[in-house]
């Protein structure tokens, strides 16, 4: 596996094959920004290319190759790391769809668990969080308790929490904000915000074990959601498997919709 | 077409308004998940194939963009 140094070098291949097939050339600017922050790996492919974006926790696998080749492409990356691919789709019966599932197959990837998008509207309606919590952005004294919530509730591999620098750039930029008691100084739960243009991801919502089941997640949610922000929509992933999850996201009225992800994991 | 493409726009972003927006890439109104979903739609409902050198802000920033994109690569067929 080496280093990708400029978008230079590998920007031929990627122009090089037809046929659309891993999510990694989309928004040039985007892979651009993942090579200068020395993420991006090239490794050797059988009927096309590899690459691995690695970062603190999690290694994450994107392919290039022709649809027609697809059942015939192979990758083999080093044994001693645990990689994670994506696969975003609307219909489960589409000709890309079934070529990614073989690529991933192919490579040594098993499937984890769907996920399915949910979205909202914003809500003009103001939401008053419990007497005694207090619903802000994080702080930097916060992000050592964030931290240790955000790995006790996710795995870095397959839910790309924010690690390290990573995390330290999110609570810099307003976007982690926690749940707090007041009256016991204490963290209940944290959740990211991450605006993108006009929609507003929601990303690692967790409560602190202890706290579970008392409202704090939706507290948490719906305060975020009924402040004048700027976003005009709202949209998270959750697995299809978490129904807690997403009878939370549900009574904090998100919506599933048709977009899905199936998230693969080389272990 | 157009009200094909639409509806198909409409149910990845049922926010936005599509007929409206004219920098749907330069106001970030889009962002990465919705462009896969938008190529790989526009790619199965048009039979069309999308290829790297397009995915360029210009062909998708407004809606009569993607329709001048669609029908230059059916023309291209």
């Amino acid at each position: 596996m080496h280093k990708i140094n400029s978008f230079d070098e590998i920007e031929s291949k990627i122009i090089s094959k037809k046929g659309i097939v891993s999510n990694f050339y989309l928004m040039p600017e985007e892979t651009k920004k993942i090579i200068l922050a020395g993420e991006l790996f090239e490794t050797d492919a059988e009927n096309g290319f590899a690459w691995v974006q690695k970062k603190e926790g999690r290694n994450q696998f994107f392919y290039r190759t022709d649809i027609d080749s697809a059942d015939a492409y192979e990758c083999k990356l080093p044994d001693d790391d645990r990689y994670v691919a994506e696969i975003i789709h609307l219909t489960a019966a589409s000709e890309r769809y079934t070529s990614e599932k073989y690529i991933l197959s192919n490579c040594g990837f098993h499937l984890v668990e769907p996920a399915r998008m949910m979205a909202r509207k914003p809500s003009s309606v103001a939401f008053v969080p419990a007497e005694d919590h207090r619903i802000r952005p994080a702080v930097k004294a916060d992000e050592r308790i964030v931290s240790a919530l955000l790995h006790e509730a996710f795995d870095p591999l397959t839910d790309a929490i924010p690690t390290g620098n990573e995390l330290k750039q999110t609570i810099e930029n307003g976007e982690m904000w926690i749940d707090e008691d007041t009256k016991a100084d204490k963290i209940l739960g944290c959740a990211v915000f991450e605006l993108s243009g006009k929609r507003a991801w929601v990303r690692h919502v967790t409560v602190d074990k202890k706290m579970r089941g008392q409202g704090i997640a939706k507290e948490l949610l719906l305060t975020y959601i009924s402040r004048k922000g700027p976003a005009t929509a709202y949209a998270l992933w959750v697995r299809d498997g978490n129904q807690a999850a997403i009878q939370l996201y549900r009574k904090a009225g998100f919506e599933e919709t048709p977009r899905q992800m199936d998230i693969w994991v080389k272990a | 077409m157009r009200e094909q493409l639409l509806a198909l726009l409409e149910e990845i972003r049922p926010d936005v308004e599509f007929e409206k927006e004219k920098k749907l890439i330069d106001d970030s109104i889009l962002d990465s998940f919705d462009i896969i979903s938008i190529v790989q739609e526009m790619n199965d409902t048009f039979d069309i194939e999308i290829d790297v050198e397009e995915l360029v802000p210009a062909n998708f920033n407004t809606i009569e963009a993607m329709i001048e994109l669609i029908e230059k690569l059916q023309a291209e067929g």
